[in-house]
């Protein structure tokens, strides 16, 4: 029975501990040294040293911060998008319909990343088919300029992550329980102010770990910004990507980077759910536990 | 009574904007894979299949396709076993915090950011000697995946009865029986959707078969690839196809969700009188 019990617990511990951590922690170890993979006739130092490449370099810090606000404000348009969504289906739908209405919003989200992508730029190019109608319209002469652009990187963005959002806030909201808002009713409360005043508040775990989630997966997004980004796109983890790709003498400054951008978004995301969530499983019919 | 019709309304009408929104951009894809002209864009003055003709004779194309289907089977097995395996020791755990611990652990991928975890694992595939190519993806994928197999798992396991396993051993099952011949036949369900998600993951996944690959590229680093080199309405067409397979995937993975009734939320008492309410 023991060895039972060693084996159960022990072959997944061996797995978190190999493909989940030691991959980050190799990382972290990479981000202290000067070269890697050590040179034949140069000894690798270890040292803080490409931690302060970035910080001496303002370059670095505004692209950074840049993508910091990026990923935040992508956060914010997704929860003002998904809310109302995932309000109307989880409130205003008969219980019956509600999962068919559900899985209608996730079924775009079945694509892989590149190919609504590459719907979005057949969306905004040039030639696509927002300006095919603009100017079909007679609206515009020259096609705008929707690609390539901080604007279509933003709407490509939404396309990627909107799920992550939508599906926990929609979960909030799904177990609010309804005799709070009968309550607020019955004492007078108008909609607006049921809305803001019980509704807002009780369902604030799911908007928390929404905005965590949207925000981490912003922040970590590579292809976005690849191909909508153009040429002059400054993300930090395209940023991060280039010093992959160009040779393998810059891997431990890209790991620096690594480390900077997982430490900050994880301690941003997980301030802001501290903040935001504190006490909501208490209110809303113990959902957490 | 009317202002709440007019914002019912205005919510429903929300929702089904959100729907096109989302919808109208695929559909895009397909038009283009079927327009008859050489660029890519409107105004679409003629069909044809031209292009679905030009991919299947596109070797580049088919090779793509047959290492992505083979990441995805191998990438989705080792999830299902690291996956399943989690799941049952975390349901073993007695102990609140050890339980909470163990789950945080197992799920760090999915909140680790997608570039993170991308090229921590191309620097460790380098550390531990594998070259970039089909191990190292299928292992990128799996560690992806698995948390999902695991999420999955444990929910069915949650919701199997505590006696019938009790019952297979009080009947003389040792444990490695009464798992295969009771609690194996009980999860098949969420494996069956567990897999399947797994397999989408996999198919889908642009990120790590970037950082993780060889010469030779998974589909969406193909179809990624020849985005950049000029769009072709041949993308449209290798696109379409993967976005239906992707749809077929997701559809089956639904149904066996529902089928082993993980969607199942407890339902409110005040509820259905509240929705007809508002109707």
């Amino acid at each position: 029975m023991r060895y039972g019990r060693a084996l159960l617990l022990g072959g997944p511990l061996l797995w978190i501990v190999g493909a989940n951590i030691a991959p980050l922690v190799e990382m972290a170890r990479i981000s202290l040294l000067d070269v890697y993979p050590a040179a034949p006739e140069h000894v690798s130092t270890v040292g803080f040293g490409n931690y302060a490449t970035f910080w001496s370099n303002p370059y670095y810090v505004t692209v950074f911060l840049h993508s910091l606000l990026f990923a935040a404000a992508t956060s914010l348009i997704a929860l003002i998008i998904a809310y109302p969504i995932a309000y109307a289906i989880a409130l205003k739908t008969a219980p019956r319909s509600r999962l068919r209405r559900l899985w209608l919003l996730i079924a775009p989200f079945w694509t892989s990343e590149i190919v609504r992508l590459f719907a979005v730029m057949l969306l905004l190019a040039n030639r696509g088919a927002v300006n095919g109608v603009l100017q079909g319209a007679g609206l515009v002469e020259d096609p705008l300029p929707l690609l390539y652009n901080p604007f279509s990187v933003a709407a490509g963005m939404l396309y990627v992550v909107l799920l992550a959002m939508l599906l926990p806030v929609y979960a909030a909201i799904e177990r609010l329980s309804h005799d709070l808002l009968d309550a607020a009713a019955g004492l007078g409360a108008r909609p607006w102010r049921r809305f803001l005043c019980v509704t807002v508040p009780l369902t604030r775990d799911g908007i928390a770990s929404g905005c965590a989630l949207v925000f981490l997966i912003s922040l970590g997004a590579f292809a976005v910004p690849a191909l909508l980004g153009g040429a002059n796109a400054t993300f930090f983890a395209t940023t991060i990507a280039s010093l992959f790709a160009s040779s393998a003498g810059r891997w431990p400054l890209g790991a620096a980077f690594a480390v900077i951008l997982l430490v900050s978004g994880i301690s941003v995301a997980g301030l802001f759910v501290q903040f935001v969530a504190p006490s909501a499983a208490r209110f809303s019919g113990g959902g957490k536990g | 009574m009317s202002g709440a019709k007019a914002r019912a309304h205005a919510l429903a009408a929300f929702y089904w904007a959100a729907v096109v929104c989302l919808l109208l951009p695929l559909c895009l894809i397909a038009l283009m894979s079927l327009k008859d002209g050489t660029f890519v864009g409107f105004p679409v003055k003629g069909l044809t299949l031209r292009w679905y003709r030009l991919i299947a004779d596109d070797r580049e194309v088919f090779e793509a396709f047959l290492f992505s289907c083979a990441i995805a089977a191998a990438s989705t097995s080792v999830a299902l076993a690291t996956g399943l395996w989690t799941a049952c020791a975390i349901v073993s755990l007695e102990n609140r915090l050890a339980r909470a611990a163990l789950i945080c652990a197992a799920c760090l991928p999915l909140v680790t950011p997608g570039i993170v975890s991308a090229i921590a694992l191309r620097i460790f595939i380098a550390a531990i000697g594998l070259e970039p190519g089909f191990l190292a993806i299928a292992l990128g994928h799996a560690v992806h995946s698995a948390p999902y197999v695991v999420l999955i798992v444990s929910l069915r396991l949650a919701l199997m009865p505590r006696d019938l396993v009790q019952a297979a051993q009080s009947l003389g099952a040792g444990p490695g029986r009464a798992f295969l011949l009771v609690t194996l036949p009980w999860l098949r369900p969420a494996l069956g959707a567990a897999a399947l998600l797994a397999l989408l993951e996999s198919f889908d996944d642009f990120l790590r078969s970037f950082f993780l690959g060889g010469f030779q590229p998974t589909l969406p680093v193909l179809i990624y690839g020849r985005l950049f080199s000029g769009l072709s309405p041949e993308i449209g067409a290798v696109t379409t196809l993967v976005l239906l397979l992707s749809i077929l995937i997701g559809l089956a993975a639904e149904t066996l969700a529902r089928r082993s009734k993980l969607l199942r939320r407890p339902s409110h008492s005040g509820s259905s009188a509240h929705v007809s309410d508002w109707r």
